[in-house]
């Protein structure tokens, strides 16, 4: 909020509540947003191509006009370039725009109501202070050659006299977010939150055959400062190795499991939403989409039964927010219990078509594991293990979905065979009838849940 | 955006790259502010929202990498003292650098304002909202398997500017896009979405498409209300042009960018040169169709809209390029540097993609084929520039048997292969041709930028679905 003066703030306020007064609108909120980023890219050969620093500030409003059955709604964002007049227009287009824009009547919380109290979340679990401290393009960057130096020592010492590698790209995002909010009804939250985001590329060269194969690694990084950068370059070293061993995938059907990169994109995808979580939402109950039913079986299930929670409290997670657009405060919401579905995650709009409580943000997707050890579900004779899909873009409400395979292993009699290419093919809800899950946990940016995950009777279309 | 804005903009970026053109460092700066209304209207509510993002990006070459900063604010003062940061930097990292690279720009001096207007005068808030609700009404209506009905109209104007030591150039593009979509309660028990986009710059253009579109948008949500899974394996089929248009961009598209050859991801980049198709495949990028969702005039390193051949008669011809890989690689200007918005890196990028029309007539392609699947619509793909492997996901198709469309239809299935394979199996491409609707490309998993989806149709004799 630093760049947007405090005297134009006080203007905005101003007009809105004089707005309110002469009956033109009914509330309002204002999210004044900052977000600075510091991103290094590199290319071959370690060099630096571009060093990017930068500097965004706006202000968002979203304005509300009751109606006798219905509630008209109209947004606009402006920055710390906006003029008074600008301001102004704006806020006489959108109260027009609100008698167009129009939703069957619902509620905004106030300041008082339970769903917006926020006195038990701890406000630091969203950010570290040492990160914002170090935000700076210096430091940062020394930081981020640091790394490349680790990285740089462990791929020379991987090479062999059967096995090149080369890093072809790396990006290092960096950023840190400060939200602050205002409600006509006297909501006042604020809350910081920093993210990282590591993207590289390592090409394998076999030297007997002359093939070339890349392996392409995305991670959002919930803290910089406490993440494990060895190991995770180890572990994407002999992936890449892997890859460059790889076979042509063959047609499979039978047991298929999901390690914990492929783990994260089937329970929280980047682009869509698993269907199995899609439908606990509150909007797809109201449109008719979701047969969800409290209290009843999800799926007739013959393994693992799950247990899902959206956790928006999730300490130092990228996958947490404290509270909602409209000030409602985030919480540990249980979606489904050993397979019976308990909550529609809502926002104050839809809650209130349902007659339900608002539940505020979605937050990270907690899985809860299951008994059998890692070791335990590996046991059996032949299987297929997916180490990481090119996109896994499932149809987040029919749950079909079919997805190139990045690198996977198939295991039999003993023997592990790398493979590329094929698709994993199927419906969510089909296959999670078959789930196991293990016991051992991982924690990603956005997922928190079983290690592995074991599907019968799956299918891959081979090449 | 008002002319004595854009002259004040103007004014700010050239006086802002003063100090580095005194220091004869390159410099560029980029203006860029897009504002968009977007009504949806659904059986329940009418939103109505509006997003507006703008702000600069300066960049300054220090002989061997850009030093970029990008910032909301339009302050000239806060501006020139954040050239100054990056000036200063640059000057200091010009003596360490032993490899200076001298950038290969196009330096012949330019000013130009390019607007893309319609005489036509935009549509009330009101007319647009009824013509929205009594879309949804005629959705809901038109199948008892329709659930829930959404309609989308969003109305999106993009002012750009860019200047340089040589150039300073404006844009103003509108790009309208209307959506029709349908959750439907299929035969099997499964809820599927049906979607058909449409893009101009014209309301009245859009509407009278979305109209005389309507009734083949009834008789889709009847195709997807029976559609069934299919069997994976090897299978002839025909590409509607939506597809043709993935094909193209998830295949040749970002195999040919240079930013990506420069890092050794593109195998086509050892390939220039090669035949790898038959005569009649063409393939092209080119920004300067008017009215698509991929239109522009110039690129964000003022580069003039051009056709780019990336291949030609049948041979990998030339890279799409940003400046900084075109001056690596030594290759030829194109029109492709672009960012998702003016706080993201510039990259290699494409905008309208497409295969150039054959001479076979769509019904001919057909009636070739003995039992194979025509595909229609498609969820999106995912490139993969270096293994050449093709995954276009989330597909809808129409079974062919002896050359004749019949009622048997299936969804959810992708398309995959190794790209010399597909494009070697390309029998037949259409004198049809069509690039409507819109979607944002990515890449990877970020960087999204509008392109158009279009193209001719395509008989292939063999690819993979499952």
């Amino acid at each position: 909020m630093s760049q947007i003066q405090v005297n134009k703030i006080e203007f905005y306020k101003e007009k809105l509540q004089e707005m309110i007064q002469k009956g033109a609108l009914s509330h309002y909120q204002i999210h004044f947003i900052t977000k600075k980023k510091n991103n290094v890219y590199v290319e071959k050969d370690y060099k630096i191509e571009s060093l990017l620093e930068t500097s965004r500030s706006e202000v968002i409003f979203h304005i509300y006009k009751n109606f006798e059955t219905e509630i008209g709604e109209a947004s606009f964002t402006l920055n710390e370039n906006s003029t008074e007049e600008e301001f102004i227009q704006n806020l006489k287009d959108s109260i027009f725009m609100c008698s167009y824009g129009r939703s069957k009547k619902y509620s905004l919380p106030n300041k008082g109501d339970a769903i917006v109290d926020d006195s038990q979340i701890v406000y630091s679990d969203f950010y570290n202070e040492e990160f914002f401290k170090k935000f700076e393009r210096k430091s940062l960057n020394l930081f981020v050659a640091e790394k490349l130096q680790i990285f740089k020592k462990l791929i020379e010492k991987s090479k062999t006299e059967e096995l090149y590698l080369v890093l072809n790209a790396f990006e290092f995002h960096n950023s840190i977010f400060e939200n602050k909010m205002e409600t006509s009804e006297e909501i006042v939250k604020s809350y910081k939150k920093n993210s990282s985001y590591m993207e590289f590329v390592l090409t394998t060269k076999n030297l007997q055959t002359g093939r070339e194969t890349e392996h392409i690694v995305y991670e959002n990084i919930n803290d910089l400062l406490s993440f494990d950068f060895n190991s995770y370059f180890r572990a994407a070293i002999e992936h890449a190795k892997d890859s460059a061993l790889a076979k042509k995938s063959g047609e499979f059907k039978g047991v298929i499991i999901l390690n914990s990169f492929a783990c994260k994109d089937f329970f929280n995808p980047d682009l869509t939403m698993n269907s199995v979580i899609a439908h606990c939402s509150s909007k797809l109950k109201f449109q008719g989409i979701s047969n969800y039913e409290k209290d009843k079986e999800i799926l007739e299930t013959r393994k693992d039964k799950l247990t899902i929670y959206s956790n928006a409290l999730m300490k130092h997670n990228s996958g947490s927010s404290p509270y909602d657009e409209y000030g409602i405060s985030g919480r540990r919401l249980c979606l489904i219990e050993n397979g019976q579905f308990k909550n529609f995650f809502a926002s104050k709009k839809y809650a209130d078509y349902l007659g339900i409580e608002a539940t505020g943000p979605l937050g990270v997707i907690e899985v809860l594991p299951g008994l059998k050890s890692e070791n335990a579900l590996r046991k059996e004779t032949e299987y297929i293990e997916i180490i990481s899909f090119s996109s896994f873009v499932p149809d987040a409400v029919s749950g079909d979905f079919s997805s190139e395979i990045r690198l996977g292993y198939h295991y039999k009699d003993g023997i592990k065979t790398p493979f590329k290419g094929g698709l994993f093919t199927g419906n969510i809800f089909e296959l999670v009838k078959d789930i196991e899950l293990s016991s051992e946990k991982v924690e990603e940016a956005g997922y928190v849940g079983p290690k592995i995950i074991k599907f019968y009777g799956a299918e891959i279309v081979g090449l | 955006m008002v002319e004595e804005k854009v002259g004040r903009v103007k004014y700010i970026l050239n006086k802002v790259g003063e100090i580095a053109s005194r220091n004869k460092l390159y410099w560029d700066a980029n203006f860029f502010s897009v504002s968009e209304r977007r009504s949806v209207v659904d059986k329940t509510n009418v939103e109505i929202s509006r997003d507006s993002d703008s702000g600069v990006k300066l960049r300054v070459w220090d002989g061997e990498k850009f030093l970029e900063y990008a910032t909301t604010s339009l302050n000239e003062n806060e501006l020139i003292t954040q050239m100054d940061i990056l000036v200063k930097q640059a000057l200091r990292n010009k003596h360490d650098i032993k490899d200076f690279k001298e950038l290969d720009y196009d330096k012949t001096p330019l000013e130009k304002d390019f607007i893309l207007e319609n005489e036509e005068s935009t549509p009330e808030l009101e007319d647009i909202t009824k013509r929205l609700q009594e879309v949804k009404k005629e959705i809901l209506e038109s199948s008892d398997s329709v659930i829930e009905s959404r309609v989308v109209l969003i109305e999106e104007m993009e002012n750009h500017i860019f200047t340089n030591s040589n150039r300073t150039l404006y844009q103003k593009i509108p790009v309208l896009l209307f959506a029709n979509i349908a959750m439907i309660r299929c035969d099997d028990g499964q809820v599927r979405m049906v979607y058909t986009s449409y893009v101009d710059n014209s309301y009245l253009e859009l509407f009278s498409k979305q109209k005389k579109d309507f009734v083949n948008f009834k008789s889709k949500i009847d195709k997807f209300r029976k559609a069934r899974k299919l069997k994976g394996g090897k299978y002839k089929v025909v590409l509607a042009p939506k597809l043709t248009g993935l094909l193209a961009h998830e295949s040749f598209g970002h195999g040919m960018e240079a930013d990506t050859m420069m890092k050794d991801r593109a195998l086509a980049s050892n390939l220039v040169g090669e035949k790898i198709g038959l005569d009649y495949v063409n393939i092209v990028d080119y920004p300067g169709v008017l009215g698509k969702h991929g239109t522009f005039f110039f690129d964000h390193e003022g580069n003039l809209a051009q056709k780019t051949y990336l291949v030609k008669n049948g041979i990998i011809n030339k890279p799409m390029a940003d400046l900084y890989s075109k001056t690596r690689l030594g290759l030829e200007s194109s029109s492709n540097a672009r960012f998702e918005s003016f706080d993201h890196k510039h990259y290699t990028r494409m905008s309208n993609t497409y295969f150039e029309q054959g001479d076979r007539n769509y019904e001919d392609l057909i009636s070739d084929v003995e039992d194979g699947i025509f595909i229609t619509d498609s969820g999106g793909g995912m490139e993969d520039p270096k293994g050449w492997g093709v995954q276009i996901q989330g597909n809808f198709g129409q079974r062919i048997k002896n050359g004749k469309l019949v009622d048997e239809y299936y969804d959810g299935f992708a398309l995959t292969g190794f790209l010399p394979d597909i494009i070697k199996n390309i029998a037949g491409i259409s004198k049809e041709f069509e690039i409507e609707g819109g979607g944002r490309c990515g890449k990877g998993h970020k960087e999204w930028v509008r392109v158009s989806e279009g193209g001719p149709y395509m008989l292939i004799n063999e690819v993979i679905l499952g």
